[in-house]
């Protein structure tokens, strides 16, 4: 346990000096607005107040994905019809999914 | 029971079986909803080195999953558990490139979600994995649309981790749409939200895409410095393949910095390894990268034979015709002599790059 421990606080400082190279950190995520998809969420909103609304229609919204698939271009595949595959991680090859990446 | 104290020469499924079935203790309610859950995390720890076992202990855990009496617990947390199971196994499938039985599988996921409790972290999960799947399919939209849910719920429950691996999951899909500035920013963000020594395989992740976006945004030398201080990190995590991705970063900083022979050298490399793994595709890619390295250091006729193989290649793939046009006016190119060739492969790579959208048209 200590050894992980240690790794993880070596981990954790080579990304200190990871972060200021790259010199981008925001410090702001929680009242960023996103993609207009999600309520702007307050960093005292309840979990169980505003959300709740939000995420049913999330819920419904997950279900409906699979109910009836469109393509990138729009046009509409029937359920349970073959959807194109992807061959590698995103189209560049290099990048790690943190999912996993296909033909790993 | 643990696999260690098992037969060798079973078959692997076999084996799995009996760690299920071979005591009565284990066909206990208690035990099954644990072996699930075991199995889920098992199949999660294979998910860069071994698609097949990933696979494996994926099903095992549905079947696991179907096995337990909804009255035990219930039927709605019986049905928040098949749903947790076979979102896993529709990862695993991605992961190992069965688009169609991961698609199907995702369906049933979310179909049993909504018999479930409506457990919001059990939605984060689910459209996490989906996001992984839509990005596979180059439906980035909805891709990313996913992950601003999955952000959103992880950072209203205070879980500011899985809020950041979020992020860290939405730049590498915002990178691959060409917007790698955007990219840089989310990584970083995510970094600076996450545990490190409770995902180690996270870090390596985040970081390799950073290195890579950095790349992109023509930021070498900040690649380069940001490369070397992560190095024991990949090789503390990495795997095979992933260690071989980091080689062909190293490929595209050297050629940024115009050190062209040690990039020929490491793209040289890692198309050897991409291709005896059998991952002809990014093989491909790499050659992409070896062909502009070529082409400037004149080696016109090795980065002409290479055009017709990939002309080739993208062909059997149904890649985008804009970027098989392309590379037909390339190959021509040489045939005229004209001096354009340097241009025309970064068209390709351009065409690349902006045809990702016409290529979840294209079935395979």
């Amino acid at each position: 346990m200590s050894r992980k421990v240690a790794t993880g606080q070596r981990i954790m400082a080579i990304f200190i000096v990871a972060l200021s190279l790259a010199g981008t950190v925001h410090a702001s995520i929680l009242s960023e607005s996103g993609s207009g998809t999600a309520p702007v969420l307050q960093s005292d909103t309840g979990f169980l107040g505003l959300a709740w609304s939000w995420i049913e229609e999330a819920w419904t919204g997950l279900t409906g994905i699979f109910s009836s698939s469109t393509t990138q271009n729009g046009g509409s595949v029937p359920p349970g019809a073959t959807t194109s595959g992807g061959t590698d991680c995103g189209d560049t090859g290099w990048v790690i999914d943190p999912n996993g990446c296909p033909g790993s | 029971m643990s696999d260690h104290h098992l037969p060798t020469d079973l078959h692997q499924e076999q084996r799995l079986s009996m760690i299920g079935e071979a005591s009565p203790w284990l066909r206990g309610g208690i035990q099954r909803w644990g072996l699930c859950e075991s199995l889920i995390a098992r199949s999660q720890a294979c998910r860069y080195d071994a698609p097949e076992r990933m696979v494996l202990l994926a099903e095992r855990a549905v079947s696991v999953a179907e096995e337990i009496d909804p009255m035990e617990y219930g039927p709605e947390l019986t049905a928040d558990l098949r749903a947790r199971a076979l979102a896993e196994l529709a990862n695993a499938y991605r992961v190992a490139d069965d688009y169609e039985s991961a698609e199907r599988a995702m369906r049933s996921a979310a179909e049993w979600s909504a018999r479930g409790t409506r457990d919001p972290l059990l939605l984060a999960r689910i459209m996490d994995l989906t996001a992984s799947l839509r990005g596979g399919q180059r439906r980035m939209t909805e891709a990313l649309a996913l992950l601003d849910s999955v952000f959103a719920i992880y950072a209203s429950h205070g879980d500011r981790h899985n809020a950041g691996r979020a992020l860290i999951s939405k730049g590498v899909f915002v990178g691959s749409s060409s917007d790698a500035e955007e990219a840089v920013a989310l990584l970083s963000s995510g970094l600076a939200m996450i545990q490190p020594a409770a995902d180690p395989k996270l870090v390596l992740s985040a970081v390799h895409n950073l290195v890579g976006f950095l790349a992109d945004c023509r930021q070498f030398r900040q690649a380069q410095r940001l490369l070397r201080l992560s190095r024991r990190v990949y090789f503390a995590e990495g795997d095979h393949v992933n260690l071989t991705k980091l080689r062909w970063l190293e490929g595209r900083i050297e050629a940024g910095l115009g050190r062209l022979d040690s990039a020929e050298e490491a793209f040289l490399h890692v198309r050897q390894e991409l291709a005896q793994t059998g991952l002809d595709y990014q093989a491909a890619l790499v050659s992409l990268d070896l062909a502009t390295v070529w082409l400037r250091q004149g080696k016109v006729a090795e980065t002409r034979s290479l055009v017709e193989e990939l002309v080739a290649t993208f062909r059997a793939r149904r890649i985008a015709r804009e970027a098989i046009a392309a590379l037909l006016l390339l190959k021509e190119s040489f045939e005229t002599e004209m001096g354009t060739q340097l241009e025309l492969l970064r068209a390709v790579a351009g065409f690349l790059d902006r045809a990702r959208h016409s290529l979840a048209a294209s079935p395979r």
